[in-house]
């Protein structure tokens, strides 16, 4: 039987990581007594970020060199689910404009989860019908992972495929068929493309959201999808096959962990089922999308601390069957993705400490030591992203200040429900 | 893209990782280890001695210990059979031979900082002038400690 989210296994890799916190606070504790400790210390947690450069470039290299191909899309039905809620109504229009211009045999479908304000439920409803989408109205908000369950009861059984996207996301006009081209590769359950800001240039935080998005989209995705693992297909335009989805869909909708009915971070949930069911998930940048991203430090923060607190979720869950099935997943996970955010508390402390009681050795030892790695650990942007360079310099700055506080916060409020930003 | 230039590209990656990986090492490991042979090589040639003992040098004002950007401190003094005697009679030592740079035999007897462990007290226990010039401070400042990294998430 499958191992399920809020599952034994599932609590015990989220119990874990405390342990790892707790363990990166004695390791400080000790190092202020005994140098070996502190070198044994941060010697760990430097290899683990080195291997982990590695294996992204070996990855990345690997995925050049041996490119995938996939059959050509040949009019297969695709059924494009948007779910909706308080959506300001130009944008969902937007959205809405560029479905019906994207090629493919699609058939749209608009779930409005309970709107309360934004577009006029009349006007969407008369706009629906003029041109052929269908549309179904919650009475209340129930959240965007029932939207989709209703979704997907209502179309896998008549589509080949289902593509999910949110109301605020642009497609590019060859985006769907594109998605859906490596699902026809019975190995390949789900799919993500590319997605680019449409506030991009609007003020220094959104140009380094967007560096951020880029690096997170053409180094992390496309090296996890040259294994076939990618972790999460994004809320913004994901592709399913629809049989593998219907075989999930009761699962995801009844997710649970701590005791709670989870509400946020669907995407990634519904990633780790198809995932867990044996099958490859992809990433293909041919398809495009556009959104926006908050442009105010606090929309940004509320954002990512929602993320963050369904990663900890998602990731531990995702240990539960990668163990066994996806060796090289589940190391990548439990090291670099959970492990070093958390073995770095105590570092993160002694930095605090040292930026106080030594400014001169954190100005002229460690950050520019901090600057070189940065330097080599992301340097195929060099070659592959040069205008993001700034961007992704004025975010990691951003990450160490803010970000990097929200994971460990996370952990301690990973049951908290709120969606932070939503309507 | 043409072949030479994919080519060129992943080799300059390569090549930059594979640099700062060697460079890692050698700063984390062997580096350490040379100057320790050259410390002890020098403080030998000036006093002809064979035997040696290594301890942490807290500072005299304590500090932080420990933290990120610490240059670890050791001080490496030449001693006599008398001394070393004293010095295994009161502390846990390890004792070991090693070479200098010129090839020489060298009797290390090492003290690891502990709470236990005052400099002051060892000093006196074994009659050494730190100041002298039977001892030498050597400090290797760690070039890189930190390398926090955005997550993507």
């Amino acid at each position: 039987m499958a191992i399920r989210s809020g599952g034994r296994l599932h609590l015990f890799f989220y119990w874990l990581l405390f342990g790892i916190l707790g363990g990166s606070i004695a390791l400080l504790a000790l190092s202020t007594k005994y140098q070996a400790v502190w070198q044994l210390y941060h010697s760990v947690y430097f290899l683990i970020i080195l291997a982990y450069t590695w294996y992204t470039a070996a990855l990345l290299f690997i995925g050049e060199i041996k490119k995938r191909s996939y059959p050509q899309y040949n009019g297969e039905p695709i059924a494009v689910i948007i779910p909706a809620y308080n959506e300001e109504p130009k944008l969902f229009v937007e959205a809405i404009r560029s479905v019906l211009k994207a090629k493919g045999n699609k058939t749209i479908y608009v779930i409005d989860d309970g709107s309360v304000r934004g577009i006029d439920k009349r006007k969407l409803l008369a706009g629906c019908q003029q041109f052929g989408i269908g549309i179904h109205f919650f009475s209340v908000n129930r959240g965007k992972r029932h939207a989709l369950y209703h979704g997907v009861k209502a179309l896998a059984a008549s589509h080949d495929f289902i593509v999910t996207i949110d109301s605020d996301t642009i497609l590019d006009e060859d985006a769907l068929v594109r998605l859906v081209e490596p699902l026809k590769d019975p190995r390949i359950g789900a799919s993500t493309g590319d997605v680019m800001l449409l506030n991009e240039k609007q003020n220094l935080l959104t140009r380094m959201i967007g560096a951020y998005y880029w690096v997170g989209l053409q180094i992390f995705k496309r090296a996890q999808s040259n294994l076939g693992m990618v972790v999460c297909c994004s809320g913004c335009l994901a592709g399913y096959r629809s049989d593998v989805i219907s075989s999930i869909i009761d699962e995801f909708v009844e997710q649970r962990f701590l005791g709670e009915a989870c509400t946020h971070s669907e995407d990634r949930h519904l990633t780790n089922l198809v995932l867990r069911e044996g099958y490859d998930v992809v990433f293909t940048d041919k398809a495009v999308s556009y959104t926006s991203t908050p442009a105010s430090i606090p929309g940004f923060l509320r954002q990512q601390q929602r993320w963050k607190r369904g990663y900890i979720r998602e990731a531990t869950f995702t240990l539960t069957y990668a163990w066994k099935r996806r060796p090289l997943l589940f190391l990548q996970i439990l090291l670099c993705e959970l492990t070093v955010p958390f073995l770095a508390f105590g570092l993160m402390i002694a930095l605090l400490v040292t930026i106080v009681t030594s400014p001169s050795i954190f100005l002229t030892v460690i950050l520019p030591s901090w600057v070189v790695f940065m330097f080599v650990r992301f340097f195929p942007v060099i070659f592959y992203g040069k205008k993001k360079i700034p961007g992704l310099f004025l975010y990691m700055f951003f990450y160490e200040i803010f970000l990097y506080w929200q994971f460990v916060y996370a952990l301690f409020t990973v049951k908290n429900k709120s969606w932070l930003t939503r309507g | 893209m043409n072949k030479v230039s994919f080519v060129a590209r992943w080799g300059i990656v390569f090549a930059v990782l594979g640099f700062f990986t060697l460079y890692s090492a050698a700063a984390l490991g062997v580096g350490h280890n040379k100057a320790y042979a050259d410390a002890i090589s020098h403080n030998a040639a000036f006093r002809g001695s064979k035997d040696f003992v290594v301890f942490e040098d807290d500072g005299d004002g304590g500090g932080y210990h420990g933290g990120h950007g610490s240059r670890s401190a050791r001080m490496i003094c030449a001693i006599d059979q008398n001394q070393l005697n004293a010095l295994r009679a009161a502390y846990a030592t390890t004792t070991y031979t090693t070479t200098d740079v010129g090839g020489q035999p060298k009797g290390i007897a090492e003290v690891y900082k502990t709470p236990s462990v005052n400099k002051h007290a060892l000093y006196q226990t074994i009659g050494l002038d730190t100041h002298g010039p039977q001892c030498q401070v050597l400090k290797t400042s760690e070039s890189f400690l930190l390398f926090l990294l955005p997550g993507v998430s």
